[in-house]
């Protein structure tokens, strides 16, 4: 059976577009334009990206602490050795695959945070992934709004109530996303997207439903209808704007990293974009295959920073990196990993004020693990929280729900 | 006018209480008591057939079972097949079933007593207890899923011991299942998993109590002291009227309104609770009383993944040629039989609803009807024992619909009869005349060759669908 994931299916088809962006006449309207925006360009313009590495990174073999007894002795067939590593410092190195890494790190746009998790973290990647983009503690269920879907509601008015302010790089738009009033745009080609939606018939229906009642569920859908097809025509202008000359990879990461880059440089109002990378979930033959995964994730991000930087908006941009669960410090059986608890965050951007190792790496004695995992040392709502009050500008406690202090990286 | 009004109420039984009807059902039936309709709904529900698909559980789960690596990647591949066969044998069993106001209970009760786990024979026998249960006493079904193979396993029940309890089955048992959040005290939650200690299961899906590790000591529940056991603890949350209340507020949301009338609540769940909680009874004061057929309650509840597809699938008799496009359908659009989201179930109603969800529905006519090409991907959650649900090896789907059969009711009297037919039919909302003047012109611009189609997914492209 020939199967095929959005993550394969790709190739093929930017192989056919990749060479259109690039036409001369084309470009130099663009950067008119550009310019242009770029003027406008005020201390409002931050932007978040956040990037969800699903499947449960192993944050323990990407920051790897080379001279801790400890860690071999958890991992003697897939700990990695010293000579393998980027060192960063005398004592911790990063993986082969993650050398732009350790350029980031070099640069000082780089800061890993250790030991981010929450209490009683679940262990299920469904279950752990609703908890991450909602926010909510382990005992509470919900199913209805996540954390950027509530700054949208509540952080940024009155300029969120468009869809496009959050912006997926998906067909399907994940519950982070969605606000109880406002919820973001999932789309992955806004060409498509915009040749999908933005037909007659829909934009004539969109019109002529003028007899719903205020508050009923039709009214709803036909609102929602109009603010996409609004939205949509809005992404898909501004998409011509600018296209950028960086080479991306061409896997689904690197382009979908490329279309927001083209957003962010071509200043568009979005605050938030949200990309993920699926295929860290490695029980079985970690080693190869983790470092598959992690050579896509260091192409698509050595493209984005370099095209950022190029158009001098990376001070601007700041860059969330999480999984839902790091994995067991203890190898398993089978050569890999199970779903373990605490895990890096990696966060990058022009505008970090504490740079490098943010804190200590974990000690990975017996006493300080659970049930051979690493124990949450920061809370992730604390990133989340400085992110929205310093980065955003916005009532972290009314999103979050409570006070959760900050974190000094901003 | 009136006929119109007396279908328009017709189709909202069906719609609600099972999962719409065909044209050719709804020309027969159109003029017919509704008391009469709804009589006929209640006894054809009266028997039922399980789904069995499976014999016993795959030795992966009998003790000494599969232990190397190719063993276990070999059961778990299995397991996933299996449980896409059962997903689908039940897919079809919704949509053709004779008992579709039990068929449509099961699916309310499968999101309640929300629970999914890689073994397909266990979600087998778990179904097939729901059905059987869904319209008889409300604690009959409680006990059956408290003690449910599938569901101990799910809540971890099997580690909740004496003198090392596990609150996980406990939190459920109270805050979803019987009472609600916010009802009760964490020492509640506690007391209750006491109780349920030594409630498990043997590897052929069997329930079994282990005297030895259930805490017979003194408990303190509600205000209340014994040794409680599981089905004592069950009695007690019986006895509380907030769990009659709970209960029929769900169905209430679920099958009339999502906007409660404190009053409506207030009557069913006292007559319900009287009743020692009789599901069936609960049903025919809901779908017998007049205010259930008010306009306010009709057209106004958003179609869930489930009913879209199982609904479409219904009136239109469509058949896929491969049958899998089906679990397609389910994961692009949010909602998979077996794999609700979490322990509180699925998401419902405006949830549901975002630019991108409204877009993939709104377009879903032209993928089912007109064979347009799907570019869209599922989402993939990154866990490896998932993913074979997010593959895709197809760019169209290829259904068939005999259109004429479809279409028979509503020809022969023009195009304007024919679209005030088919509108009438596939929508609980009327057109305005702008609508009708729309769909009208569209419809004529374009080659003739199967007017019903074109009609039929005009008709289904508008917002309106969506609602029932």
């Amino acid at each position: 059976m020939n199967n095929q994931s959005r993550r394969s299916f790709i190739k093929n088809a930017t192989l056919a577009t990749a060479g259109a962006a690039i036409l001369p006449e084309f470009l130099s309207a663009s950067q008119m334009q550009l310019s242009d925006a770029m003027k406008a360009a005020n201390l409002n313009n931050k932007v978040l990206v956040v990037i969800q590495l699903s499947g449960g990174n192993d944050g323990l073999n990407c920051v790897v602490p080379f001279k801790n007894d400890n860690y071999y002795k958890l991992r003697p067939k897939i700990g990695i050795p010293k000579d393998e590593l980027y060192e960063i410092n005398d004592e911790v190195g990063f993986h082969s695959e993650l050398k732009v890494f350790k350029d980031f790190y070099d640069q000082g746009i780089l800061s890993v945070i250790n030991g981010v998790g929450y209490q009683n973290a679940e262990k299920s990647h469904i279950r752990a992934m609703e908890i991450w983009q909602t926010a909510s503690g382990t005992s509470e269920f919900n199913n209805r709004s996540g954390w950027i879907g509530r700054y949208l509601d509540h952080g940024c008015q009155p300029t969120c109530q468009k869809p496009y302010m959050a912006i997926e790089m998906d067909d399907a738009l994940n519950l982070a996303l969605k606000g109880d009033k406002v919820k973001g745009l999932a789309f992955i080609d806004p060409t498509r997207t915009h040749n999908n939606f933005n037909n007659t018939f829909f934009k004539e229906i969109a019109k002529i439903r003028d007899d719903a009642a205020d508050g009923t569920p039709l009214h709803f859908l036909y609102k929602t209808l109009a603010d996409s097809l609004y939205s949509v025509n809005h992404i898909y202008e501004r998409s011509k704007v600018y296209k950028t000359k960086t080479p991306y990879p061409l896997t689904q990461f690197g382009v979908d990293l490329r279309t927001v880059a083209e957003l962010i440089i071509s200043n568009m109002e979005t605050k938030v974009y949200y990309v993920s990378l699926p295929g860290f979930d490695t029980h079985v033959d970690q080693l190869p295959k983790h470092e598959k995964i992690l050579a896509k994730f260091s192409d698509g991000m050595k493209s984005f920073i370099k095209d950022l930087k190029a158009n001098h908006r990376l001070e601007d941009v700041m860059i969330m990196g999480f999984s839902e669960f790091g994995r067991a410090a203890k190898e398993n059986n089978s050569e890999g990993t199970d779903h373990g608890l605490a895990n890096n965050v990696f966060l990058i951007s022009g505008g970090l004020k504490k740079k490098g190792l943010f804190n200590p790496m974990p000690t990975l004695a017996n006493e300080q693990l659970d049930d051979n995992s690493i124990r949450a040392a920061v809370d992730f709502k604390t990133i989340y929280s400085t992110i929205l009050k310093h980065w955003l500008g916005a009532d972290d406690k009314h999103i979050l729900g409570k006070e959760y202090g900050y974190l000094d990286f901003i | 006018m009136a006929v119109i009004n007396n279908q328009r109420k017709i189709q909202h039984l069906l719609l609600r209480a099972g999962f719409g009807d065909t044209p050719q059902y709804m020309q027969k039936n159109s003029g017919r008591k509704l008391t009469e309709i709804t009589n006929e709904l209640f006894k054809k529900s009266k028997n039922f057939t399980d789904i069995k698909l499976f014999d016993e559980a795959d030795d992966m789960f009998q003790v000494g079972g599969a232990r190397t690596k190719e063993e276990k990647s070999g059961i778990f591949k299995r397991s996933q097949e299996k449980l896409k066969q059962l997903n689908l044998a039940w897919m079809d069993k919704l949509v053709s079933d004779e008992a579709q106001l039990r068929e449509k209970m099961t699916l309310f009760w499968h999101g309640h007593f929300a629970c999914k786990g890689i073994n397909a024979f266990f979600m087998q026998n778990q179904l097939n207890t729901i059905r059987k249960n869904s319209l008889g006493k409300f604690g009959d079904l409680l006990l059956a899923m408290c003690q449910d193979p599938a569901m101990l396993l799910y809540l971890n029940n099997q580690k909740n011991i004496k003198g090392k309890i596990d609150t996980s089955f406990a939190k459920e048992l109270l805050n979803v299942f019987t009472l609600g959040k916010g009802t009760h005290t964490e020492k509640d939650t506690k007391e209750v998993a006491r109780a349920f200690t030594g409630w498990g299961f043997d590897p052929n899906g069997v329930y079994t109590f282990t005297s030895t590790l259930h805490d017979d000591e003194d408990k303190l529940f509600l205000g209340t002291r014994g040794k409680f056991t599981g089905e004592e603890v069950i009695n007690l949350l019986l006895q509380q009227k907030q769990t009659a209340k709970f209960i029929t507020t769900k169905i209430y949301r679920y099958f009339v309104n999502e906007n409660i009338d404190g009053n409506h609540i207030y009557t069913l769940s006292e007559n319900f609770y009287k009743s020692g909680y009789d599901l069936n009874a609960l049903m025919k004061e809901i779908l017998n009383s007049k205010w259930f057929y008010e306009d306010k309650n009709i057209g106004v509840l958003i179609k869930s993944p489930i009913e879209l597809l199982v609904n479409m699938k219904r009136t239109f008799g469509i058949s896929f040629e491969d049958n899998k496009h089906m679990i397609f359908l389910q994961k692009v659009l949010g909602q998979v039989l077996l794999y609700p989201s979490n322990v509180a179930g699925w998401s419902s109603g405006k949830e549901l609803i975002d630019s991108s969800s409204l877009m993939l529905r709104l377009r879903l006519p032209e993928y089912i009807f007109n064979a347009a090409e799907i570019k869209l991907f599922p989402k993939e959650d990154g866990d490896v024992e998932t993913d074979y649900l997010s593959e895709k090896d197809f760019d169209v789907l290829r259904p068939l619909v005999n259109w004429a059969e479809f279409g028979k009711p509503f020809i022969g009297q023009g195009q304007e009869k024919m679209l005030e037919g088919m509108a009438n039919f596939l929508l609980q909302q009327p057109l305005n005349k702008k609508q009708i003047e729309l769909i009208t012109k569209e419809s004529d611009t374009l080659e003739k060759s199967n007017p019903v189609l074109i009609m039929a997914v005009k008709i289904t492209s508008l917002p309106e669908y969506q609602l029932c």
